[in-house]
């Protein structure tokens, strides 16, 4: 059970500092990895959980694990493809319409 | 039984093959497409869409004659395979987005509704000695808009400025383009890029794929399964924004991903909290074994914040309207009045389906009064734009607020009141879909005959240009929520439960949303109906284009009129 609290733990971490980064900074790259860490957080969350039994292992969580990378990598790979057309258009990694001042990045 | 009656019985035989038709149709479509070729793109949705009717009549029958309806998919039932569910609150949504889908798909036959943006890009030469002086509310739009504006002056300085963006300019005057010019319009086309107008085929198999998610999400009874379907729809939906191309639409597609994506994920942590808690994700399991505690009002909290988010409900609503403009007509008719409605379908199973009572009645006045602020910040700054298609988005932002009035008003301790309360919160959002649908495909018109949005230059479109502004001036009536329309069904039911109930604060929030909508709808409708020849078309539309937004806005308009049988289906499998 401890080895569960350890996890959540840090998940919890990761994912704020995820989401702290994807708020935050302007660069698309970041934004990017960013949003993966949040997304292995969770997973990392779910890997924990399904240890959470001292005698068995709950299988579940991987499944949900595996389609969730599938899904981030297909995120991943648009989000990838879409920031490279936006430098090619605007010649910079940020969005195009973005006020950071007024802390209205997203 | 009356032969009706037998045939209806007939017509109703429950197989799970029907459910699965409705979401394997789309899909399977989507993929022919990419083997036949772009050509075969409008034949291959329209079949698909005729088949998706067919599925979805005989959903509605099966849970018309037979109550709520369990499909064990592949044969495996609930805790080992992953069972589907139609009750008649997602046959009601299914039938919505089955409507709406077909008249979207008969609509992009014929148009050219994705060239839209990029007339009013490359093609209006800045007036600088304008007169008014636009105040726009939000700051991002304004740079927006100045970035759009620039971009149509020579490339050298548009470049040079978009590389400044982020310094907010406060009291400058934005030129806005007053009319447009009939030569420059028409030279537009030939100018586009030739992979943008290429890739346009595109929107076939991306909207088949985004109608197959949805179709997925409502027939789903599984937390996960949930959050599958809502990527499934975000994926497709960021290239759909993007299809015009252009910097711009770019970012808001960037923009959109973003905010969607790390949605999602705040919904996935809530439900994975969820799991991790009872053990289970199935929603009637779950509703039985759920205990409050501080995990799960920390995973509610996340869901929450998660599908507000997507609802773009204030204050998350701010990504909305950018979002909108930058996209195609009939993708921001899509966005707005479908993938919206499928964060709120979700809200709506959680809330009273699967979370522990107790915290409800009080949180959900939370909710109320966000929904409250939305809808009089949101009609507002609708009434503060300049542009016909910023101030359509907004009024999206003011009714989603409306739609969250349904949660406190539901949450009551009567029954038969809170059923009252869900029955005209899911109304009023079906005739939504309907109108706001209808409104978007208006505002695509206007924007291809005159090559611009902005209000001035609607001054004497109505002589002109009157089918789709009557249209318009239809769907406001459902917009605004007076008789007959569905809209006014869904207020009336509303105010009179929270006149009922004693909440008596909501009805005057009611009446001021619906007094500012009607205040935005009739500063479109005022300038139209000038008497004044000053109005240039630099295009036609072909008479499908306007027919089909006509008929939808009828159809908002008479739902209120027809109200009895979905009311009722309403009640199949309710939680009330």
């Amino acid at each position: 059970m401890t080895q569960t609290i350890f996890f959540s733990l840090i998940a919890m971490g990761l994912f704020t500092i995820g989401l702290y980064v994807l708020l935050v900074e302007a660069h698309l790259l970041r934004k990017i990895m960013a949003f993966n860490i949040m997304g292995s957080s969770v997973f990392l969350l779910l890997i924990g959980l399904a240890a959470r039994y001292p005698l068995a292992i709950d299988l579940l969580p991987y499944a949900m694990v595996l389609i969730g990378m599938v899904i981030m990598v297909s995120f991943t790979a648009l989000a990838l493809m879409l920031a490279r057309r936006i430098y090619r258009e605007t010649g910079q990694m940020c969005l195009p319409d973005s006020n950071t001042e007024t802390g209205e990045s997203l | 039984m009356n032969p009706l009656e037998i045939a209806l019985d007939i017509y109703a035989q429950s197989h799970p093959l029907w459910a699965a038709l409705a979401v394997l149709l789309p899909l399977l479509a989507a993929i022919l497409i990419f083997i036949f070729g772009r050509r075969s793109g409008p034949l291959l949705a329209f079949a698909a869409m005729v088949g998706i009717l067919i599925s979805v009549s005989k959903l509605v029958a099966q849970v018309w004659m037979k109550g709520a309806q369990e499909y064990a998919v592949g044969g495996w039932i609930a805790p080992l395979g992953i069972g589907w569910y139609a009750d008649g609150l997602s046959v009601l949504m299914l039938s919505m987005t089955a409507i709406v889908g077909s008249f979207i798909t008969l609509y992009a036959l014929k148009s050219k509704f994705l060239l839209t943006p990029l007339l009013q890009r490359e093609d209006l030469p800045p007036v600088s000695d304008s007169e008014q002086e636009v105040k726009l509310l939000p700051p991002p739009e304004k740079s927006s808009h100045e970035a759009s504006s620039e971009e149509s002056k020579s490339p050298p300085e548009a470049v040079e400025n978009l590389k400044y963006p982020l310094v907010p300019v406060p009291d400058e005057k934005l030129p806005v383009p007053v009319e447009a010019s009939n030569k420059e319009a028409e030279t537009s086309n030939s100018s586009l890029p030739f992979d943008k107008a290429g890739s346009l085929f595109l929107f076939w198999p991306l909207w088949l794929l985004l109608w197959s998610g949805l179709n997925a999400l409502f027939l789903s009874a599984d937390l996960f399964n949930w959050f599958i379907t809502l990527e499934i729809v975000t994926l497709a939906a960021v290239p759909l924004i993007i299809l015009s191309g252009g910097a711009n639409a770019l970012g808001a597609g960037m923009r959109y991903l973003l905010v969607a994506l790390s949605a999602s994920l705040l919904y996935l942590l809530g439900v994975v909290l969820l799991y991790g808690a009872v053990g289970t994700l199935d929603v009637k399991s779950l509703a039985l074994e759920i205990q409050s505690g501080p995990t799960i009002w920390m995973a509610m909290f996340l869901i929450i914040l998660g599908l507000l988010t997507k609802m773009a409900v204030f204050p998350l609503h701010v990504w909305l309207p950018p979002t909108l403009f930058r996209a195609p007509a009939v993708v921001s008719a899509l966005l707005s009045a479908l993938v919206i409605k499928a964060a709120f379908y979700l809200l709506l199973r959680l809330w009273f389906e699967v979370f522990p009572t107790e915290l409800l009645p009080q949180s959900s006045q939370i909710l109320g009064v966000l929904g409250a602020i939305a809808m009089i910040l949101g009609a507002w700054q609708a009434l503060q734009q300049s542009r016909l298609k910023m101030l359509v988005a907004y009024s999206v932002v003011a009714q989603v607020g409306f739609l969250l009035l349904l949660f406190p008003l539901a949450s009551g301790t009567n029954e038969a009141w809170s059923l009252t309360a869900w029955k005209g919160g899911i109304y009023f959002a079906l005739s939504h879909a309907f109108a706001i649908a209808a409104m978007f495909m208006v505002v695509g018109n206007i924007w291809q005959v005159l090559g611009t949005d902005s209000l001035d230059s609607l001054r004497g479109l109505g002589r002109h240009y009157p089918t789709s502004l009557i249209t318009f001036a239809l769907a406001g009536v459902s917009i605004v929520g007076l008789p007959p329309s569905g809209g006014f069904l869904g207020n009336w039911l509303l105010l009179t439960v929270a006149w009922k109930s004693g909440q008596w604060w909501w009805i005057g929030i009611i009446v001021i949303g619906s007094l500012l909508a009607a205040a935005y709808i009739i500063k479109v409708l005022k300038p139209a109906f000038e008497k004044t020849d000053k109005c240039v078309l630099v295009a036609q539309t072909p008479l499908l284009m306007k027919l089909v937004p006509l008929v939808l806005a009828l159809i908002a308009l008479v739902s209120g009129l027809v109200a009895t049988q979905p009311l009722s289906l309403l009640e199949k499998g309710s939680p009330f």
